[in-house]
């Protein structure tokens, strides 16, 4: 399991800059084995960030991320277990993938030579052939590849389907999928596409300028958001209306006579307290991950600044 | 446990190396040329007179020691990729996550450098070693010792490049910064103690001694080794190899020092160009004080303050990265002018010491078969010298016959201008008079804050072209073996000091140097056309 307590980032001010930048604040999150994870998040949340702290490339500057138990910081231990894939691959350019080989299996004890080559040959990657005259698909399939290969515990993908084509992006997710399962081992995968990591992944978190807001199940998680679709006999259905039926809204709109919101809570808490209001037209739609995802991130006025601008 | 751990770390070498194989291939080119040619050129000469035969090793040509010099130098690259996780943000991604401690990163990373560059260039030296010992055959011994020595010089001079690389690249977290600190710190670690060393002793003190060994430090560290050894800084082999082994330490004590540095760095320092202050400002101070020093040998301080204050700023600004704003170059400008204070600070102390004390620094006996001493003063007035008023004491004794060495006290020594002849002991005493001379007439009674500023600013060295009324004196003693020809032995020791003695303490002066000196000529000209026979 990885733990992570507490967690706060700060980055020190530059001579440029009037105040230290916090990264990550106060963040605590569980990502028990043989799950796949995905960190949700807006651009410059903070992902990466702690992604890169959980695989010992920075340290906590509060707090503590501990892989299996151990601290993972400068442990060579911890970091035996985790393999994190980060968002360039310009850092292989000037490797063959037998480079790519040799390299990872001077670090990785259990790097295995068989899935390395049957993966290479299962995508079709020239093994003699520089990365640098890859496309940016195929760098990233093979940077996947060594990953799975070094067998690690826990693999961390940071934009990892980036540049891959919508096929490709399957066979390499059914690829991933199909090696993590066989030996229980767990991914943690970081991207903007929501609908992907609410295909790929069984939990996930959201985070936001550095906070956390919600981390789970990801049924869990879109359980507690329902979208409600409600009309009214002689009235207009107001947000303030649901609201003090005890609903907390997040988005509401109105299309004549028929009102739209989003509620916090299951439709199954939410359908019973609207009823006192009689309405001709009650019904709950299931809200998918990237709605919860955009109203989340709405409530709490990312992009309003720049959509009041369009407006 | 220890086998177990020094495995992890050759392999990551080998995985380090493994990717530097354009650095690697660049440095093996260079090392293997470098021994071919060095090989080639290596030759045992014969030396012959009339009572010598003596055959040494030399080289007819310095082309591929040149190069095994240029070999050491490339180190830098190895350095500069090697340790690429300091500066790039992508590699350090991979290379940080890896399973690895700092500590063990750290050390294969040494180790990598050492296979890229160290191991192949000991392994060039080697080869030389070897082919030099064949064709020197018949001095077996000597061709050991001489490419041995010299060997040793390029491994020194590798060592420091390798160490100042690793230094600076642990203190810098963007490649262009890592690269030029690193060139500009190692050209003024070697450069700047002994442009300061020749300023102070030739200047401040005014004494010079060939055999003084107040100089030594200057083959401690930095790249000042190869021309402190071949240039006859150090004399004796043993020292040569003492110094030689404090060199090298000293850049091990380098990296060691790097290893703290780097074990404190992590993915957040990656890509700000000067991760610590301190080294900014040591850096700073370091190359201006390299560049103020140099200006004080030119003596062009309008010019020099200029161009050193646009190096200092263009660095500040390709450092800086950031927005300036005028109370950054405000405060840059200030802390030129410290710096240019703290100079003209240690300037001042060494000028009012005499050269950190170097102005006591005597030749405290005569050891070969022939010993010089000559003392002469020139009076001027209004800073123009007065011709009627020259003086000049010479004496100049050589070994009666062919004594054995070493002389001892009963030893006697014949004059070059009379019949007259002396015991060593008699030399000696004639030497421990003259150092008592200069005690009591060389005195910082008259050095002063205008002196200073002319010295610094106005050029006038030695005390030269001073303005007003005084003396100058010159004193010069030297000894050499050129009359017996005592090749073991073979050494020229010179030993010479000037100062000003206010006109008042002239005549006590001639009066001293007349009871030491024997031989006086009023007219410096006349005398020399005594000795050579013509003007």
């Amino acid at each position: 399991m990885i733990d992570i307590k507490d967690v706060t980032m700060v980055f020190e001010k530059s001579k440029d800059e009037k105040e230290n930048f916090i990264a990550l604040d106060h963040i605590s999150i569980e990502i028990p084995e043989g799950c796949i994870y995905g960190f949700l998040g807006s651009n410059g949340a903070g992902k990466s960030t702690l992604m890169r702290m959980m695989c010992g490339v920075y340290p906590c500057s509060m707090g503590s991320i501990q892989i299996d138990g151990i601290e993972v910081y400068d442990s060579p231990e911890a970091k035996g277990k985790i393999f994190f894939v980060n968002d360039e691959t310009i850092q292989y350019a000037n490797y063959t993938l037998k480079d790519l080989k040799n390299y990872y299996s001077s670090y990785y004890p259990e790097f295995s030579e068989e899935v390395f080559d049957r993966l290479i040959s299962k995508l079709n990657l020239p093994m003699n052939k520089r990365m640098s005259q890859f496309s940016k698909g195929m760098k990233r399939q093979a940077v996947v590849v060594a990953a799975l290969s070094c067998k690690t515990k826990y693999i961390m993908l940071d934009e990892a389907f980036d540049g891959l084509d919508p096929a490709m992006r399957k066979i390499i997710k059914t690829m991933i999928v199909d090696e993590l399962m066989d030996r229980g081992a767990t991914m943690i995968v970081s991207s903007h596409n929501v609908a992907e990591i609410n295909e790929l992944c069984d939990r996930a978190m959201l985070i936001h300028q550095g906070h956390l807001i919600f981390a789970d199940e990801i049924d869990e998680i879109k359980s507690g958001f329902c979208k409600i679709q409600l009309a009214l006999k002689d009235a207009q259905m107001t947000r303030e209306m649901a609201e003090q039926s005890g609903l907390e809204v997040m988005q509401f709109s109105r299309l004549g006579s028929v009102a739209q919101m989003i509620v916090r809570g299951s439709a199954e808490e939410s359908m019973p307290r609207l009823k006192g209001l009689s309405p001709v037209l009650l019904e709950a739609v299931p809200l998918t991950l990237e709605e919860i995802f955009i109203y989340e991130l709405e409530v709490r006025g990312y992009g309003a600044e720049i959509l009041k601008e369009d407006k | 446990m220890a086998q177990k751990y020094s495995k992890k770390i050759s392999k990551a070498a080998t995985a380090e190396c493994r990717n530097r194989r354009k650095v690697r291939l660049m440095i093996l080119i260079i090392t293997v040329a470098a021994a071919l040619f060095e090989a080639s050129e290596f030759t045992v000469r014969n030396y012959n007179t009339d009572d010598i035969d003596l055959m040494f090793p030399n080289y007819d040509n310095f082309f591929g020691l040149f190069l095994m010099f240029v070999a050491a130098a490339f180190g830098a690259f190895a350095v500069y990729g090697v340790f690429s996780d300091l500066t790039n943000k992508q590699t350090a991604d991979v290379q940080l996550s890896l399973p690895m401690s700092a500590k063990e990163r750290f050390h294969s990373k040494l180790l990598a450098v050492a296979k890229l560059h160290l191991i192949p260039l000991a392994c060039a030296s080697l080869f030389v070693l070897i082919i030099g010992c064949v064709k020197g055959h018949t001095v077996i011994g000597d061709t050991f010792s001489f490419l041995f020595k010299i060997h040793c010089i390029v491994l020194a001079e590798a060592l420091f490049v390798d160490s100042i690389c690793v230094f600076c690249m642990c203190c810098c977290g963007a490649k262009a910064e890592g690269v030029y600190t690193s060139m500009i710190t190692a050209f003024c670690v070697t450069l700047t103690p002994t442009l300061v060393y020749n300023f102070i002793t030739n200047n401040f003190s005014s004494v010079s001694f060939s055999e003084d060994i107040s100089n030594r430090f200057l083959a401690m560290f930095g790249g000042m080794i190869a021309l402190s050894i071949e240039s006859g800084y150090v004399f004796s082999s043993l020292e040569s190899w003492v110094y030689l082994g404090i060199n090298m330490a000293a850049s091990c004590l380098l990296v060691f020092a790097s290893f703290f540095i780097y074990r404190k760095r992590d993915g957040r320092q990656v890509g700000r160009p000067m991760v610590y202050d301190l080294f900014m400002e040591l850096f700073m101070f370091t190359g201006l004080f390299t560049l103020f020093t140099m200006f004080s040998y030119v003596e062009s301080w309008g010019i020099g303050l200029t161009l050193a204050l646009i190096i200092y700023l263009v660095i500040r600004i390709v450092a800086a990265r950031a927005k300036i704003t005028p109370k950054t170059f405000l405060i840059w400008l200030l802390k030129y002018v410290a710096c240019f204070g703290i100079f003209l600070v240690i300037m001042a102390a060494g000028y009012f010491t005499g050269g950190f004390g170097h102005y006591k620094l005597r030749m405290k006996e005569f050891k070969w078969d022939n010993a010089d001493m000559q003392i002469s003063t020139t009076q001027y007035a209004n800073g123009s010298y007065l011709q009627q008023n020259r003086h000049s004491f010479h004496d100049n004794y050589y070994v009666s016959g062919k004594a054995d060495y070493p002389y001892n006290d009963d030893t006697v020594f014949r004059s070059g201008y009379h019949e007259n002849e002396i015991k060593k002991s008699e030399l000696d005493d004639k030497l421990v008079k003259l150092n008592k001379l200069i005690d009591e007439y060389y005195t910082l009674e008259n050095r002063n804050t205008e002196a200073f500023f002319d010295m610094m600013f106005g050029g006038v060295y030695k005390n030269e072209d001073t303005p007003g009324d005084y003396v100058s004196v010159y004193i010069s003693l030297s000894d050499d073996n050129t009359i017996s020809n005592n090749i073991d032995y073979g050494d020229t020791r010179d030993y010479d000091v000037y100062f000003i003695i206010p006109p008042d303490k002239l005549d006590d002066f001639l009066k001293d140097a007349q009871d030491i000196l024997s031989d006086e000529t009023d007219d410096v000209n006349a005398r020399i056309y005594e000795d050579v026979g013509s003007y």
